[in-house]
């Protein structure tokens, strides 16, 4: 696999929220503005990477029988150095996310790409997956938020926008965040779907091409 | 040696992993205690100081009802600022008001709570809170006052918090205000 490929797959092809359906109860939760998706998002991101090139790092030590409970030491380990550095440095963030920052540590992207990815590859890609893999969450976190903040707050990361609309206060709140998710998850499905059917078509046309060549030599 | 692979191996590899865990945890507790102590601290003064910004420093008075956080009287006779809480939809909503020597509120001030983002959060936007500065120390409904629109329960709790404050203040003060 191509190195740019790893990061990429994360993107779309294999979203952790939207087409994996990892992480679903902080994409739900955090999402009600802009702000918060993208600091949940940047923390997974941190805490996968760092993850990843860990239990890469170790895969070959770390014997099959206790691989969960290393996984999960490792991966705690960095949730909470994570969590006392935004506590220290970046206490706003810390008291907008909440209990999600901790609850990192049972995310199940984070679980689910060591048990699946780096505790197969090396360590570079590793580090290239839980890259892929952040942003991915990161983008849909953000573009969620943004969606919620903008209809139900009327504001963009904070800005009021001053509408001419009243703010739907649904999209706040939790069935407002269910409808937005359903929505994303569709979309993310159609664009697989087109992209996979664009490369089906690409794939039989040469194969085409070759039998009318073929046809023309009997004619 | 089966037993070392089997057995004693995943113990050990567990142990190793879980030391150097410790060790990282260590270190950066370590840098970092003193700067969240000093975040916690700077915050809860920061409220205080927008309540009163006329007080050059506080003492701290006890006082015994339940949801009232703090009693503090301003050093230099500037006033009291008193923090109460009252819980409201999703948790306490807590409010620091600060009061002059007749009773009367100068400021309020709502601090940050877990209500709902957008919705009962609004109670800390000082649109809100201002309209209680200057209000007389009787106890307070929403009477009047210009709740957050589909957040009724978490007005509710702002006002409760503010009345308990009042209690506090008429408290400590020995029953003296109006």
């Amino acid at each position: 696999m191509k190195k740019a490929d790893i990061v990429l797959n994360g993107i779309l092809k294999e979203n952790p929220a939207l087409r994996l359906v990892l992480g679903t109860c902080p994409t739900l939760a955090v999402t009600t503005l802009a702000m918060n998706g993208l600091g949940m998002g940047l923390s997974a991101t941190f805490v996968l990477i760092f993850s990843g090139i860990a239990i890469s790092a170790l895969r070959n030590v770390i014997p099959s029988k206790v691989r969960l409970p290393a996984y999960i030491t490792i991966i705690a380990t960095f949730v909470t150095i994570l969590m006392l550095l935004v506590r220290a440095y970046l206490p706003a963030l810390n008291s907008s996310l909440g209990v999600y920052l901790p609850l990192i540590v049972v995310n199940c992207i984070i679980l689910g790409r060591a048990e699946m990815f780096a505790s197969k590859n090396k360590v570079f890609d590793s580090a290239l997956d839980g890259l892929g893999m952040g942003l991915g969450f990161t983008l849909t976190l953000v573009l969620m938020g943004t969606i919620r903040e903008i209809l139900g707050n009327g504001s963009i990361f904070g800005l009021n926008l001053h509408l001419p609309i009243p703010p739907m206060i649904v999209f706040i709140t939790p069935p407002g965040g269910f409808f937005v998710f359903g929505i994303l998850m569709a979309a993310a499905a159609y664009l697989d779907l087109r992209k996979n059917r664009k490369k089906e078509a690409v794939n039989t046309e040469p194969a085409s091409a070759e039998i009318s060549s073929k046809e023309d030599v009997t004619a | 040696m089966k037993s070392w692979r089997e057995y004693i191996k995943p113990v050990l590899v567990l142990l190793a992993i879980a030391a150097v865990s410790a060790f990282l945890l260590a270190e950066v507790d370590h840098l970092t205690a003193p700067i969240i102590s000093e975040n916690v601290r700077e915050s809860t003064y920061k409220v205080y100081y927008e309540v009163l910004p006329e007080a050059d420093s506080f003492t701290q008075l006890p006082c015994e009802i339940d949801g009232v956080t703090a009693v503090l009287k301003a050093d230099n006779g500037a006033g009291y600022v008193i923090t109460a809480q009252s819980r409201g939809y999703g948790g306490q909503v807590p409010a620091a008001v600060s009061f002059d020597d007749s009773g009367n509120i100068i400021r309020v001030v709502m601090m940050d709570n877990s209500e709902t983002p957008g919705l009962g959060q609004k109670v800390t936007l000082p649109s809100f809170y201002e309209q209680f500065s200057g209000k007389k120390a009787d106890k307070l409904t929403l009477d009047g006052i210009d709740a957050v629109s589909g957040a009724t329960i978490s007005s509710r709790a702002s006002v409760s918090a503010i009345n308990l404050a009042m209690e506090a203040y008429k408290t400590v003060t020995g029953g003296n205000a109006s």
